[in-house]
């Protein structure tokens, strides 16, 4: 039953991998992890053709695959809150509505107020809400077989880092007013030549933030793909299929391991946005 | 590394493969170049559809989502708060009213054993009394009657005397006719009838 089982799991895993004997393990996961203009969501039939040459201002924007699964995403997100939100005397009028309440209120309640204080709350909520839920989605679509991790590419993550750069700057500034905003940043009642090495720090230090935003996020992710796919990859290195026997539970341990790491990054992302917003619009703490 | 050769790579590799399953970049080429690996490079139309992506879901979900959940969390939350406070002010309430619900029934409790013990010595004295009045009644009529027979007594024995000495004087009168003084006589009847009082008694 047990042998059964595996050898089902197997079969499943590898139909999901389009399998080429004449790449290297290294050409494989680069493929894998990668952003193309195609997409394969179902093993064996042919890929799906996305538009290319879509110029704006000298800039290629043409929509590749990893804007694909924010699209999808997106749209999930959607589907799901159009149900989700739906209520029933002050309650959510189904499960999927109760589960979606519950994690808006565990972001609410142990990610943004503690960070933004009771009076900020309400109005940032919405940000936050959405970076949780656009992250999750994103990494959550991410583990289905023949879906790619948006939040594995770079330039997303990056995008987004930079999108709260300017969001806590922008809210430091409109708080506690720019002159006010740039004094506080630097610690009060230090002698001037000890400044000259502390101002440089602290603006490094204002940048550096967002910039470990954007790598960890990347990181995590590509990390997590890479480990899956180089277990997969073993039947590259070796030659053969029988190899499945040995990296299908592992490759399911570190899958499930992979599920828990989309909820912890989307948590991380967005508890440590919330908390440079909030280290900017209080600066006295 | 440039945004455009980006581009032209994607649009090349579209261009020269577009019936194969892979047309990426191989690494290979990368090594050679001496350029970033494809998944490190600058995409600028990533950068786009992000920012583009974000917004938008934000703005949408704003509207249909966050706004009705979160007001309705607030709602609840107020609700519920509300509902604490009321239940709070209703226990205490009712704490007042017990209070005082039991010092009503200990003070008619009180009242009852007081009237109790109030008609109970009433009815007590109202007994003694009676009885007082019937044993007073009770040793008039037994003295008056006392009394009533003893003046029958003495009226039957002055009655008595009266007619035994009249009978006597009668008697003697027809024994002796007139042989002697009446007075005398009398005298010495009375004399006798004392002598046999006394001998009587």
């Amino acid at each position: 039953m047990h042998l059964k089982k595996t050898l089902f799991a197997a079969i499943l895993l590898l139909s999901g991998l389009p399998l080429r004997a004449e790449e290297g393990l290294g050409e494989f996961l680069t493929h894998h992890i990668s952003n193309s203009h195609e997409w394969k969501p179902i093993p064996f039939l042919p890929a799906l053709h996305l538009p290319t040459g879509w110029i704006l201002f000298g800039v290629d924007v043409s929509p590749s695959q990893h804007v694909l699964m924010m699209f999808i995403a997106a749209a999930l997100l959607i589907v799901l809150f159009a149900f989700g939100s739906r209520r029933k005397r002050n309650a959510p009028a189904s499960k999927l509505g109760h589960a979606l309440e519950a994690m808006v209120i565990y972001v609410r309640d142990e990610v943004v107020e503690p960070n933004l204080g009771k009076h900020d709350t309400p109005a940032w909520m919405p940000f936050f809400l959405t970076i949780f839920f656009f992250f999750l989605a994103l990494n959550l679509i991410s583990l289905v077989p023949g879906f790619s991790a948006a939040t594995g590419n770079v330039n997303f993550t990056a995008a987004m880092a930079v999108l709260i750069f300017i969001t806590y700057n922008v809210a430091g500034i409109i708080h506690n007013g720019p002159v006010n905003y740039v004094l506080n940043l630097f610690p009060k009642g230090v002698p001037w030549p000890i400044m000259i090495i502390l101002v440089p720090i602290e603006l490094l230090g204002l940048v550096t933030k967002a910039a470990a935003l954007c790598i960890r996020l990347f990181a995590n992710m590509t990390a997590g793909h890479i480990l899956l796919l180089s277990l997969t990859g073993l039947i590259i290195v070796f030659k053969t299929t029988l190899v499945a026997f040995g990296f299908v539970p592992m490759t399911l341990f570190i899958y499930l391991i992979e599920v828990l790491v989309a909820f912890l990054q989307a948590y991380i992302f967005t508890l440590l946005s919330a908390l440079f917003v909030g280290m900017a619009l209080h600066q006295e703490h | 590394m440039s945004a455009e050769l980006n581009g032209q790579q994607y649009a090349q590799a579209a261009e020269a493969a577009p019936g194969e399953t892979h047309s990426e970049v191989g690494t290979a080429s990368h090594a050679e170049s001496g350029k970033l690996p494809p998944f490190l490079q600058f995409d600028p139309g990533v950068w786009m559809w992000t920012f583009l992506v974000f917004v938008l879901l934000l703005l949408v979900l704003k509207k249909m989502a966050w706004k009705p959940i979160i007001d309705a969390l607030e709602e609840r939350d107020r609700t519920i708060n509300e509902s604490l406070d009321q239940a709070a002010r209703i226990q205490e309430e009712s704490k007042r009213i017990t209070e005082e619900q039991n010092k009503i029934l200990s003070a008619a409790r009180h009242e009852a054993s007081s009237l109790l013990q109030s008609s109970k010595s009433a009815a007590e004295d109202l007994r003694r009394k009676l009885e007082q009045a019937a044993q007073e009644e009770k040793a008039r009529i037994i003295a008056s009657a006392t009394q009533e027979i003893d003046a029958s007594k003495r009226a039957a024995m002055a009655e008595l005397k009266r007619t035994t000495a009249d009978l006597s004087i009668r008697i003697a009168e027809k024994l002796i006719q007139a042989s002697l003084d009446d007075s005398k006589q009398r005298a010495l009847v009375d004399q006798l009838i004392t002598e046999v009082s006394a001998a009587k008694a």
